[in-house]
């Protein structure tokens, strides 16, 4: 008989039905050069990797209040965006927009990493962020490395403390846990820079 | 390979107990032969089967014995009735044992062997289903009494609708589960390492708030339950669970689709109307083991009608009709809710639900595959089961006939994501003027009274996978065209030979036809567990 790889890697993983399951194990009983084709493809498969960002992947809303974020005016006058262009963010309006700091990060090839706030002074309430159809325009400008970009906005509280002589994860850390927690609404998009 | 039950670091679930000597297999295999050479009477014929101690069940399965004359082939009578021949002695699975057989003694092809020949492949694949479809699930569940409570209480938090609190909690007992069966998937897909790393760690983040769901479709956690009922038994497990109005919708569900409303009709033939039927189904379906017992039955009047010549062949027909049934059950069961007392009370809650895990894991993988990893928490990996409302009749076979075209339609106009969209939720999020086109082009005579399409919608609901899988041909040779001035006669070449009358060909776009038809293989990729 003969095996996919796929149906191998799914005996590996444990996500066959009993009576696949009970197939694959026949034939490995029967063909012990399998044997040697499981081994290969575990040694394939790799390892999660770990961001202390619990950011959630676009399309899904974050946080218990389900917050979306929506890329706007993203090709103008028919082409896409280049590096160094501007662009929006629509973040949907919440009733406590008031007391809600804007916090803007951008996923970088070792995890996320936050651009705004990085200084005491940079403190800005959603409320502050101008309305157009109902929600807030965040402006930014893409960053310079061609390809896909990935954006997120964080609304904690304003009142919660921030250590600004720390390091960025110890500044920040109880924005995480609150985020990890669903308390603090997150969300993030993707733009393609050309 | 060691006899202590592993393949290297690997648990096997199923050895060695499953494992019988030559001896006994033999000897089970000459007791089959002798009874079918037998010609017994007709209830007896069906022993195998879950059915057997139901009298009606029996006797529509018996009145189906006369459906069609077998026909198989020399090589197909031996297989079944010759003589067994000694063999090498050795510890295997009764498929493992068959699968020896050679050097087999010619039979004689008259009509007693013939109707033995069938009496012997219905008494071996109900005996299979057992083996397989039933027996393969019951196993021991390792019990970890610490794990098993953390278990019971995410569950407990996620039916709730309030499990933030216990999100590390969730994803330290199963987040590694999930991980590993989509990176096998992204390895099965041979995927470059930067998207699988992006992808795992989208997964990370993604994981929890889909099995929270969008609050609108049915969300994860709905089901994965209905996986975890499953390991108490397939059919057993998730309908023990049923409440009474999902068993009238289940009621609904068979009587009103085209093999199982022959199923049916044929077990209440006394009954005329389409109603009366869903109401005696539901009122059988009261007691969860007749589930199987009715399964079965259709199964066994499936291979009746069919008496494939090839034993791959009807096992195929077995898992087709079995996971379609599974399929409907567990869209009935996710969508019901009555479960939790019976999840919270089964034991290795924790193990169960590894498992589990790691079964949804890998047809959510593979469903994210086709979309890009798009991560949408609200799109359920079970679609769910609809009813029509009252005194709308379904679509029949011949009502429904052109739809599969204008699938292809679909797909070749590039909207499956449309199309998918719509059949969910009756929209489609855009105002696309294509979509618009496509619906205008669906027959008169599949639209609703009131101009709607909501036996469409519900018709695609059970059918689309087969519609895809049915194009699949199609699609193939479309995917491999030269784009130059004989495409739109190339094109046409391939589709008109079974494009349906009442679907108006397509005039232009064939340029794109090429792609989509691409995109759409891409959608069959090969999903094992589906």
């Amino acid at each position: 008989m003969s095996l996919t790889d796929a149906t191998l890697h799914a005996w590996m993983a444990g996500a066959l039905e009993p009576p696949d399951a009970l197939r694959v194990e026949e034939a490995l009983r029967q063909d012990p050069a399998l044997l040697s084709r499981v081994s290969v493809l575990r040694a394939e498969l790799i390892e999660a990797p770990t961001d202390p960002w619990r950011i959630p992947p676009p399309g899904v809303p974050g946080g218990r209040v389900g917050l979306q974020l929506r890329p706007h005016q993203v090709a103008v006058f028919g082409g896409g965006l280049r590096p160094g262009d501007r662009f929006e963010l629509r973040i949907p309006a919440l009733l406590d927009a008031d007391t809600r700091r804007v916090v803007v990060l951008r996923q970088h090839a070792d995890g996320w990493q936050v651009l705004f706030p990085t200084t005491p002074e940079e403190r800005v309430a959603l409320a502050e962020l101008p309305l157009a159809d109902g929600e807030h325009v965040l402006e930014v400008s893409a960053g310079p490395q061609a390809g896909t970009q990935r954006w997120a906005v964080a609304l904690p509280p304003l009142s919660t403390a921030i250590d600004w002589a720390a390091d960025e994860l110890t500044r920040w850390r109880d924005t995480l846990k609150a985020i990890a927690a669903g308390e603090v609404p997150c969300a993030s998009a993707e733009v393609l820079v050309g | 390979m060691t006899e202590s039950g592993t393949v290297g670091s690997l648990p096997l679930l199923v050895e060695p107990e499953r494992r019988m000597s030559r001896a006994e297999w033999t000897e089970q295999r000459e007791e089959r032969r002798v009874f079918a050479l037998s010609l017994p009477d007709p209830p007896t014929v069906f022993r195998s089967w879950a059915f057997a101690d139901h009298s009606p069940l029996v006797t529509v399965a018996s009145r189906a014995l006369r459906l069609q004359e077998p026909a198989p082939s020399p090589a197909s009578l031996s297989l079944a009735l010759a003589p067994t021949p000694l063999g090498p002695e050795l510890s295997a699975t009764r498929r493992v044992h068959e699968s020896s057989l050679t050097r087999l003694e010619p039979v004689p092809n008259d009509s007693a062997h013939r109707a033995a020949w069938r009496i012997a492949e219905l008494d071996r694949l109900g005996r299979e289903i057992e083996d397989r479809e039933r027996r393969s699930w019951v196993r021991e569940w390792p019990v970890d009494a610490t794990r098993d409570a953390d278990a019971a209480e995410v569950w407990a938090a996620l039916f709730s609708g309030n499990p933030w609190g216990l999100r590390d909690r969730c994803e330290e007992l199963w987040l590694a589960t999930a991980t590993r069966s989509f990176s096998g998937v992204l390895a099965a897909r041979d995927l470059p390492s930067e998207v699988r790393s992006q992808v795992l760690s989208d997964l990370r983040e993604a994981f929890f708030y889909r099995l929270l769901g969008d609050g609108h479709s049915t969300p994860g956690w709905a089901e994965l339950a209905v996986r975890v009922l499953e390991t108490i038994g397939p059919v057993i497990g998730p309908a023990s669970t049923l409440s009474q109005q999902s068993r009238s919708l289940a009621g609904q569900c068979v009587t009103s689709r085209a093999g199982w409303a022959r199923t049916t009709a044929a077990l209440f033939a006394t009954l005329p109307d389409r109603e009366g039927r869903a109401t005696a189904v539901a009122e059988l379906f009261h007691d969860p083991a007749t589930f199987e017992a009715v399964l079965d039955l259709h199964v066994a009047l499936r291979f009746l009608q069919a008496l494939p010549d090839d034993r791959r062949a009807s096992w195929r027909l077995v898992t087709q009709n079995r996971g379609k049934a599974r399929g409907r059950l567990r869209a009935l069961v996710s969508a019901d809710r009555y479960w939790l007392s019976a999840l919270l009370a089964v034991d290795s809650l924790h193990a169960r639900t590894q498992a589990a895990v790691a079964r949804f894991a890998w047809s959510w993988a593979w469903q994210e595959m086709s979309r890009g990893f798009s991560f949408d928490a609200g799109r359920a990996t079970t679609p769910p089961c609809r009813s029509l409302p009252p005194g709308l009749p379904p679509l029949t076979d011949d009502s429904a006939s052109a739809l599969p075209t204008w699938v292809l339609l679909v797909l070749l106009k590039g909207r499956w994501a449309h199309l998918e969209r719509w059949v969910r939720t009756g929209g489609t999020g855009d105002r696309d003027s294509t979509w618009a086109r496509l619906l205008k082009d669906l027959p008169d005579r599949v639209g609703d009274p009131d101009g709607g399409y909501k036996r469409v919608r519900i018709h695609l609901n059970r059918e689309l996978v087969r519609y895809l899988e049915a194009n699949q041909p199609v699609l193939q040779a479309l995917s491999v065209l030269p784009i130059d001035r004989r495409l739109k006669n190339r094109v046409l070449a391939r589709i008109e030979p079974s494009w349906h009358p009442e679907i108006a060909l397509p005039r232009s776009g064939f340029p794109t036809f090429v792609e989509n038809a691409r995109r759409a293989l891409a959608l069959l990729e090969e999903d094992p567990c589906h």
